[in-house]
């Protein structure tokens, strides 16, 4: 058990016990009595929420940070801190403004939170022990929503030509932020995020999401690190376009039906992950969290098969 | 999804009111259960559930919202609205 499995579950290979992932996000830090606010912003603190978690939960694998305005606001754009959640983007610079006129640029190592964000990574990964280290970056949608806001929606049919510079663009700032965690920090794996991904058409997806995540994956792949699509609610349409992006792995939201994302990753040679009912069974407590973990077990079983939150 | 709203103008603004529930607390499952939802997020129009995990283009949501209008001034409004937002789109 342990990293190799989990690099062996994303890369879609059978593992003898099937590991686990738990996604603590800002939780790692009400663990240690600390605020997100607080705990995001200082990488001592940041290393210590991720390894006490990865301990407690007995973690096969953890993410560094689950927090998808870190590329913004390393470009400068404005967020809100919450002290029970990640921070959330309340500017959008090219809502009224072309890239060109937005004088935009890709954020380095050296910009905004990856300071901080490095500093934690490399403190995690002398303390951490055989737990895969999982590096979370904004996908070119979600990146491309908070630069354009929601009309990036309507650019994709309406204004196609502009959607596809604002979002290959946002590609860009994945694949400059999927290097800082796969070489600067060193994580085993690195997964591109994209919450709002499924609230777009199959064809949508393939037109403009595909193909700006392409730099990523690469990036990804030539350090040598596992790949990943992480996606939140109801992608049941766009599972098995996920599957043909390029990722290792594809890790989705409570919503889905885990023997449909099984037989498209077996299918695809992917790796899968989730879905524990993060809301229903771990939040809410609706769903016996106990049960609701054998169901997901049974439906992923043994081959690429990741059990995580959802 | 809700982000979408914030992109209407003021004027039809005015006459729309809309809020956001979270699946995480009790009003929200019963608000979930009593439009019949089945998936998050789900963007209702009129106690219709319209765009479930699809977020609408902005066309689509005035199309919506000028069916759902209950009075010919909201719907005047309305139209009066969408053709300014696809002249100067």
């Amino acid at each position: 058990m342990g990293k190799q499995a989990v690099i062996d579950a994303y890369e879609g290979r059978y593992t003898p016990v099937v590991p686990w992932v738990p996604y603590v996000g800002v939780h790692a830090a009400y663990l240690i009595g600390e605020t997100a606010t607080k705990v995001l912003q200082d990488s001592d603190l940041l290393a210590k929420a991720v390894v006490n978690a990865a301990e407690r939960y007995k973690a096969d694998g953890i993410p560094l940070i689950f927090d998808l305005a870190v590329e913004a606001m390393s470009m400068g754009i404005k967020a809100k801190w919450f002290d029970d959640n990640p921070p959330t983007v309340i500017e959008h610079p090219l809502a009224d403004k072309t890239l060109a006129e937005a004088n935009l640029k890709i954020p380095g190592a050296a910009d905004g939170r990856f300071p901080t964000i490095i500093a934690a990574g490399k403190k995690v990964k002398e303390q951490l022990g055989d737990v895969a280290l999982i590096g979370l970056v904004c996908g070119p949608l979600t990146l491309a929503s908070h630069l354009r806001g929601a009309k990036i929606f309507t650019d994709m049919v309406k204004k196609p030509e502009l959607a596809k510079e604002i979002i290959d663009f946002a590609g860009k700032i994945s694949a400059e932020s999927a290097r800082i965690y796969a070489e600067e920090i060193g994580c085993d794996i690195v997964a591109l995020v994209e919450p709002v991904g499924s609230q777009v058409r199959p064809d949508t997806y393939d037109k403009f999401v595909i193909p700006a995540c392409q730099e990523g994956l690469d990036v990804i792949h030539k350090s040598g690190k596992t790949s990943a699509l992480y996606i939140c609610g109801d992608a049941t349409k766009i599972v098995e376009n996920m599957m043909y992006t390029g990722a290792s792995c594809v890790c989705v939201d409570e919503q889905l039906n885990m023997n449909y994302v099984r037989d498209c990753a077996l299918k695809y040679g992917r790796g899968f992950g989730g879905n524990l009912k993060l809301t229903l069974a771990l939040s809410l407590g609706i769903i016996d969290p106990r049960e609701d973990a054998l169901v997901s077990l049974a439906a992923g079983g043994k081959i690429g098969y990741t059990f995580s939150p959802g | 999804m809700v982000d979408v709203l914030n992109t209407l103008p003021p004027e039809v603004k005015d006459f729309i009111e809309y809020k956001e529930w979270s699946i995480k607390n009790a009003e929200g499952i019963q608000m979930f259960m009593a439009r019949k939802g089945k998936v998050l997020p789900t963007l209702c129009i009129n106690e219709a559930c319209l765009y479930e995990s699809i977020i609408p283009t902005i066309d689509e949501l005035y199309e919506s919202l000028i069916a759902a209008a209950k009075t010919d001034e909201q719907k005047q409004i309305l139209q009066k609205a969408f053709e300014h937002y696809e002249a100067t789109y």
